[in-house]
Parts: C-alpha cells; sequence; structure tokens
C-alpha cells in the first residue's frame, strides 16, 4: 500500500511539475495525454495483484477465542465439592475434565462421610453417582470411597 | 452513514433491552450481587453464611483464573501501571466503581491542549492562502498563467509541508488505537468466555467463540487492512488532484469512498444482527438447561420442603459476578483506549472546517477545496474507530447480560 500511495502521489507531482514548466507548443498536448495514460496505468496497477492475493478473515481458534479449560475444570470441580458437601454432608475431592458437548468426566474421592453411619454409605455412594450424572450431564463418573485413586 | 449510525443504535437498544429484561425475569447473579451489597446489619444468618461462602468462593476461583495478560497489559499502559487485575475485580465485586470523571476531565483538557497546538499552524495555512489569493487577484496585470500556477504550486506545497505533520500524527494516533482495541480484546474475550463456560453457560460460549474470533479477526483486518488503508489512499488522491488542474481523480476518491461506506456498513450490520439473535436465545437454552438440572436433583433427593442447599449455584454464581467486572473492566480500558483519538480526530476536523471557512473568500478555491475534502477524509478514522468499538462494546456487554438469563 505505501509503496502505491508513493507511485500515485509521484506521478501526479511528476504531471503538474511537467505541466507547468513545459512551454505550450503543439506536442504539449500530446505529452499531457501521455503523462494521463501514465496515471491511469499507476492507478490501476495494484487491481492485477488483488486477484492473486489470499486475504485471511478469520484467525485461528486457538488463538483469540481458546477458553482456559484448566480455570473450567477447577470451577466445576469445587462446585460439585460444595454440592455434594451440602446435600449429603459429605467432604469429597473431586477431579472433573468438563466438556460442552455431553463428554464431561468426573472422579469423586470420598475423603470423609460425616455424621453418616455405615450402612448409609453405599446410598451415599450411588446418591452422589446420580447427583454428579445430572450435574454434569455425563455418564462417566466414578466414585471412590477410600479417598485416593 | 447516519442509516449505518441508526441501526447500530436500534440494535444496542434491542440487546439492552433484552439482557436487562432477562436479567430482571431471573435475578440470578444480580440477587447474589445484591445480598454482595447490603449492609451486614440487614442480613439473616443464613444470608451471612451465604455471603461468606460467595466470598470464599470467589477469591478461589480469582486465584486460580490466569490474569497474567491482562495484567501485562495494564502494566504496559501508562495510565493504568498502579492497577493489580485481580485486586481491582475484587473491589468492583464488592461494590466499588471506576473512575469514569478522571476520564473525561482528560478528556476535556486534551481536546483544548489540542487545539492550542494546532493553531499556529492553521494560522500559517490561512497566511499562505491569504497570500497566494492576493496574487492571483493581481497576476492578470503582470503575470502570465504559466507563473500563476508555479506561484499555487509553491504555496500548495508550502501548505502540504504544514498539514502533513499534523495530518500523520492523527493517522498514526488512529492506528495505534485500533492496534490496542484489538489486543484488548485478544486478551479480554478469552477470560469472558472461560468464565461464562464456568458459569454454567456452555453453549453460549460455544456460540461466542467464532463470533469474538471473528470479530477480533475478520472485522479488525476489515477495517485495519482495508479501509484505514483506502482512507489513506483517499487523502493522498484528494491532496495530488489538487496538484493541476489536468489531474482529474473525483472518480477515484469517490469509488473508495463507497468502498469504505459499504464495509463499515455491511460489518456493523451483519455482525451486530447475528451476534445480537445467536446470543441472546444461546443464553436461554443454557438457563432452561441449568433450571432442569436443579428440578430433577431436587426432585430426586427426600429431604423436608423440597429445597436443597445451592452450593453449586454459588460457585457458578461468584464466576458470573467475576465475569461481569472483567468486561466493565474491559469497557473501561476500551473507552481509554479510543476517546482520546476521536477527540483528537475531532478537533483536527474541525480546524480544518475552520480553516477551508477563513481561506475560501481570500485565496484559491483549490486550496480550500482541499482541507474541506481532508476534513471529510478523517471521518472515515472515526466510523473505523467507532465500528470497532461498537461491536466490541455490544459483545462485551451481551457476554456480561446473558449471565441474568442463565442463573
Amino acid at each position: 500500500m505505501k509503496n502505491y500511495v508513493l507511485a500515485v502521489a509521484g506521478t501526479a507531482m511528476l504531471t503538474a511539475i511537467i505541466s507547468v514548466v513545459m512551454p505550450r507548443k503543439k506536442f504539449s498536448r500530446t505529452i499531457e495525454g501521455i503523462l494521463k495514460l501514465c496515471m491511469i496505468l499507476v492507478l490501476v496497477s495494484p487491481l492485477t495483484g488483488l486477484m492473486r492475493q489470499d486475504l485471511t478473515f478469520f484467525s485461528s481458534e486457538s488463538g483469540i477465542s481458546a477458553v482456559d479449560t484448566a480455570y473450567i475444570n477447577n470451577s466445576y470441580a469445587l462446585a460439585t465439592e460444595r454440592q455434594l458437601k451440602a446435600q449429603f454432608g459429605v467432604t469429597v475431592r473431586a477431579e472433573v475434565t468438563f466438556s460442552a458437548e455431553g463428554k464431561s468426566a468426573a472422579r469423586i474421592y470420598i475423603l470423609d462421610f460425616g455424621m453418616n453411619d455405615e450402612t448409609e454409605h453405599i446410598h451415599i455412594v450411588s446418591g452422589i453417582e446420580e447427583t454428579v450424572k445430572k450435574l454434569l450431564d455425563t455418564e462417566n463418573v466414578e466414585v471412590h470411597c477410600d479417598g485416593s485413586a | 452513514m447516519p442509516l449505518v449510525l441508526f441501526l447500530a443504535f436500534l440494535l444496542s437498544a434491542g440487546a439492552l433491552c433484552g439482557g436487562f429484561a432477562a436479567g430482571g425475569a431471573t435475578g440470578g447473579a444480580e440477587s447474589t450481587a445484591q445480598l454482595f451489597a447490603q449492609t451486614e446489619g440487614d442480613l439473616t444468618d443464613e444470608e451471612e453464611a451465604a455471603k461468606a461462602e460467595l466470598e470464599e468462593n470467589i477469591l478461589s476461583l480469582i486465584s486460580q483464573l490466569d490474569l497474567e495478560e491482562l495484567q501485562a497489559y495494564l502494566d504496559s499502559l501508562e495510565s493504568f501501571s498502579s492497577w493489580n487485575a485481580a485486586d481491582k475485580i475484587v473491589e468492583l465485586i464488592d461494590g466499588g466503581t471506576l473512575d469514569y470523571e478522571s476520564v473525561f476531565s482528560a478528556l476535556f483538557s486534551l481536546l483544548t491542549d489540542f487545539l492550542a497546538d494546532m493553531l499556529p499552524a492553521f494560522a500559517l495555512i490561512c497566511a499562505i492562502a491569504l497570500l497566494c489569493g492576493i496574487l492571483n487577484t493581481v497576476k492578470a496585470g503582470f503575470l502570465q498563467d504559466s507563473t500563476a500556477e508555479i506561484i499555487f504550486f509553491v504555496c500548495y506545497a508550502a501548505v502540504l509541508v504544514v498539514l502533513l505533520s499534523q495530518t500523520v500524527a492523527v493517522f498514526t494516533l488512529c492506528f495505534d488505537a485500533m492496534r490496542s482495541v484489538r489486543t484488548q480484546m485478544e486478551i479480554v474475550f478469552p477470560i469472558l468466555l472461560t468464565l461464562m463456560a464456568a458459569g454454567g453457560g456452555t453453549v453460549s460460549a460455544t456460540v461466542y467463540r467464532p463470533a469474538v474470533a471473528f470479530l477480533s479477526g475478520g472485522v479488525s483486518e476489515i477495517l485495519t487492512g482495508i479501509v484505514l488503508p483506502f482512507t489513506v489512499v483517499i487523502v493522498v488522491l484528494n491532496m495530488v488532484s489538487k496538484l493541476n488542474r489536468n489531474i482529474k481523480l473525483n472518480g477515484f476518491v469517490s469509488l473508495f469512498k463507497s468502498a469504505n461506506k459499504w464495509l463499515i456498513g455491511l460489518s456493523v450490520a451483519v455482525f451486530g444482527i447475528f451476534l445480537s439473535v445467536q446470543g441472546l436465545t444461546s443464553a436461554a437454552y443454557d438457563g432452561i438447561s441449568l433450571r432442569a438440572v436443579k428440578y430433577a436433583i431436587s426432585n430426586s433427593v427426600p429431604m423436608v420442603g423440597g429445597f436443597i442447599s445451592s452450593g453449586f449455584d454459588l460457585v457458578l454464581a461468584g464466576s458470573t459476578l467475576i465475569k461481569n467486572s472483567v468486561g466493565m473492566i474491559g469497557i473501561f480500558l476500551l473507552l481509554s483506549a479510543v476517546l482520546q483519538p476521536i477527540v483528537a480526530v475531532a478537533g483536527f476536523a474541525l480546524a480544518l472546517r475552520l480553516t477551508a471557512a477563513v481561506c475560501e473568500p481570500i485565496g484559491d478555491e483549490r486550496i480550500s477545496s482541499f482541507l474541506t475534502g481532508l476534513s471529510e477524509s478523517t471521518g472515515y478514522l472515526v466510523a473505523c474507530l467507532l465500528c470497532m468499538s461498537f461491536l466490541y462494546f455490544l459483545t462485551v456487554l451481551l457476554l456480561i447480560c446473558s449471565a441474568g438469563v442463565i442463573v
């Protein structure tokens, strides 16, 4: 673009200077006509190159719109832990791999069953599994009772 | 151009109405924000506990959020080098406000300073035009036409020399502002999309991702790569066409002007309409999905009263509040980036018009015509800035307002 602008400006300056200093003879009109033709050629010269150019209008997805997946996973893990704490009274550690297309995965490690009796543990585990499946809209849920992998 | 601006105004009004109406209907995140703003004496014990849990959630979420790029950008700006991004977000959630008054007072002083700096240059231009006019008036007595042309050529070149430095400075300011706005988009949008997805708006985030990519990549490329260079070409063609009466370039100038108008208008119309419709409908889908989940859970748990505590909701609401604060910071940074060049261009155009009006009765009509054409060309700079700013502002506004529908 810079070269194009300089070429146009230079041609126009040259045309103006020549028109001013040229004596008014029979050939002056011919010279003016040639100068105008040169001006037209300079003005339309980028059009031939424009067809060959590849203008990119879309940046790659990984650039501008890359979301922080680690934050999203940690956020849903925290939300799941708080929900299970409030709903069942158990302390858990959650590891969530969240996906918008319904392919999320969750691992729940129960650290402390709280005030619940041992006889209720199995119901709590199944309840946790069902709740997490509904919260994250996924079937891929693992619940571990011993608090470790 | 007025039609485009009117259409843009209608779109923004519709988006605002839709966002606030949706937010008022549910009042999810807004009620939690009100909970935050209430004094401690007005809250019950349960509300106190919920507020404390929400504060704890928010601080935990902010500590996990990647704000490095945003902080680096703030550090690069002289006016915001003392800001800490995380602290500012917490301050806004707690009810703090951004200092808009200082921005507007700085703008007013900028305008007066800018006009004062340009005054000597434009006074010189008026003097040159006056001299040229006087010589043209007396030329019939003793000057040939060719000599008069040379005198005009010299006077016109002197005007160009005086004006070019100001013109280049104004153009550079606008180019830098466009680059700054694009940088802000590349920093703020990933954070907002992350927080939107973390706040339950997964479908909305999926819808907005290509839209913001098109805004940052497509629209900004069109404006910075095509419209602004075309504006430079318009200025140059306008400049050289006045050198000699034999050089006629008005058709080319009109061609580039027409191309600019179409590109700006289409960018605003197409992107604005698409974003407004898609954004609000996707947010409604997220809200319905989340309420369906809560209904299913509450009905599957046998508790007295059928109500379960909303630990899940509080964490989602925390992300939503953080998102709104980041959006407000983004809008504030946008205003600080674009208002200064807009004021500078407006002052420059005003000075050009004034000078053209003064030169017209006394000087050569080509000089006043050039000054008038240059002031019209600077309108495209303002249009580019306003277009990009409006679309960025509209996108951030929709990202913020979507929260009321979801939570």
